[in-house]
């Protein structure tokens, strides 16, 4: 399914807010040293 | 009647699980239509179930502290030989399910009574419940209104007393949320507490299913057959330090919402308030994490079925499928940064109080609400309050709050990692006094 027109236009938006998101996310500039925890849940 | 009631008069002989069932069963096929609340009955399989329990009961055998008791469950987890579709078409073609999920076979071995599966927003992609295969879910509290979601379905049919209990998923606030809009109790538990076999995922790593309840007990009942060998019990609630959530969770509320936290924390004595730290981040960390995951989770179907998704989800799961690992890695980052955050709030308080959500129930089919003279968007915003605080992991229990003659409201009473039994006793003593409680939907036959 070619992603074009009006459905690319949608996903580019929800693409934005999520950039949006994470560019605030990235503000805070926490050092790459925090470890990423891994998650088991059963 | 509420689940404790019916297990009691099962295990006594004054009622039988198949009366039990079959008036359930009756109440569903004359109110569902109105609410569509579940997406399939499963009426032969409920008799078959309650006709075991009668028949231990005869024989001397205690079925379990759940004996004949009514249950739904959201329509993602695994029920043995139908399909699961979470909420979806797409996956109307899958193979039935082989065996039931962890969940549903934990309370029925417990002697509950499975009657259906329940509405969900695709994929559980959503707080609303307007499906757009399966119709909208409406509030039992008012039929032109939204029930909420992701779960709406579940939340909607205790909210409606068709079943005491119901099962729910929660990643962003998909139990909380509902339950707040249909006046119920809910529980989300502790990130891995109950364990999610046979239900179909969302977000992996943020992920948790849990009971709805229209008691603090029955909801108790259920968290004990679902998680019976983990959380700390409860000695007393009396000398809990109790707080409530300011800054974040105080901005962009109605009034009523706001005073539904001051009642409970008027009634817990609690005066003092406390900042979550950076918890507007934590929110688009989440919002970034479930996009990336969720995104990754549908990606092939999306390359070859994308227009059989409801249009709702469907944007959302692909651009979440393309997004930089980049943006996933920092929002990982910044939870574990934010795990510290939370547990150094937790060395000074036992139970932090916040709203569950910023307003009531919406019109079904409306868009957007202003709140405190701010435009917002439904979808996006419902879960503004519960979001933060599944980053965390930690367990709450949402408790109905309701004015006379006002729609319900819900308020989020957040513990510390596997305190599931402090927050359910809390909860209990706030409906003995009074403060917290479902209130009767008005009849919708």
């Amino acid at each position: 399914m070619p992603l074009a027109g009006e459905r690319f236009e949608a996903v580019v938006a929800v693409m934005r807010r999520i950039a949006a998101f994470a560019d605030d996310v990235a503000a805070l500039e926490l050092s790459p040293d925090i470890e990423i925890a891994g998650v088991f849940i059963p | 009647m509420t689940a404790a009631q019916i297990a009691r008069a099962v295990r006594a002989r004054t009622t039988t699980a198949h009366a039990v069932t079959s008036a359930a069963l009756a109440r569903i096929a004359a109110i569902d239509s109105r609410l569509l609340a579940f997406t399939a009955v499963l009426a032969e399989r409920a008799l078959a179930t309650a006709a075991r329990i009668d028949a231990a009961v005869a024989t001397g055998r205690d079925p379990g502290p759940l004996a004949g008791v009514p249950f739904a469950a959201k329509n993602l987890f695994d029920v043995a030989g139908i399909v699961t579709r979470a909420g979806a078409a797409v996956t109307a073609t899958d193979p039935p399910a082989a065996h039931d999920a962890f969940a549903v076979a934990a309370l029925e071995a417990h002697g509950a009574v499975l009657l259906g599966v329940t509405n969900m927003d695709e994929f559980a992609y959503g707080f609303v419940t307007e499906n757009a295969h399966d119709g909208t879910t409406r509030n039992p509290h008012a039929p032109g209104r939204i029930a909420g979601g992701s779960s709406g379905g579940s939340a909607a049919a205790v909210g409606a007393d068709l079943v005491p209990l119901a099962l729910g998923s929660d990643t962003n606030g998909s139990i909380r949320v509902p339950s707040a809009l249909c006046g119920i109790f809910g529980l989300r538990p502790t990130l891995g507490n109950i364990s999610r076999h046979g239900a179909y995922p969302f977000c992996n790593s943020l992920d948790t299913v849990g009971p709805f309840a229209r008691t603090a007990a029955d909801l108790t009942l259920a968290y004990d057959a679902l998680a019976p060998t983990v959380s700390s019990p409860a000695d007393t609630v009396a000398d809990l330090r109790i707080a409530r959530l300011g800054d974040y969770f105080d901005a962009g509320l109605t009034s009523e919402a706001r005073r539904a936290v001051e009642r409970v924390c008027d009634a817990l004595g609690t005066c003092e308030t406390v900042a979550l730290p950076e918890a507007a981040r934590a929110r688009k960390a989440a919002f970034v994490i479930t996009s990336a995951e969720a995104g990754e989770l549908h990606a092939a179907r999306l390359r070859t079925n994308a227009m059989e998704f409801d249009p709702a989800t469907r944007d959302r799961l692909t651009a979440g499928a393309l997004i930089p690992a980049a943006w996933y890695v920092r929002a990982q980052r910044f939870r574990s940064w934010f795990h510290e955050r939370i547990d150094e709030t937790f060395e000074r308080f036992d139970v932090l109080v916040a709203p569950a959500t910023p307003h009531s129930a919406t019109l079904a089919g409306q868009k957007s609400i202003v709140v405190e003279g701010v435009e917002t968007e439904i979808r996006q915003n419902l879960g503004v309050f519960t979001q933060p605080i599944t980053l965390a992991g930690i367990p709450v229990v949402s408790v109905p709050v309701s004015e006379a003659g006002a729609l319900p409201l819900g308020v989020q009473l957040i513990g510390r990692a596997g305190s599931e039994r402090v927050l359910l006793a809390l909860a209990t003593e706030l409906e003995r006094r009074g403060v917290v409680g479902a209130t009767a939907a008005p009849e919708l036959v």
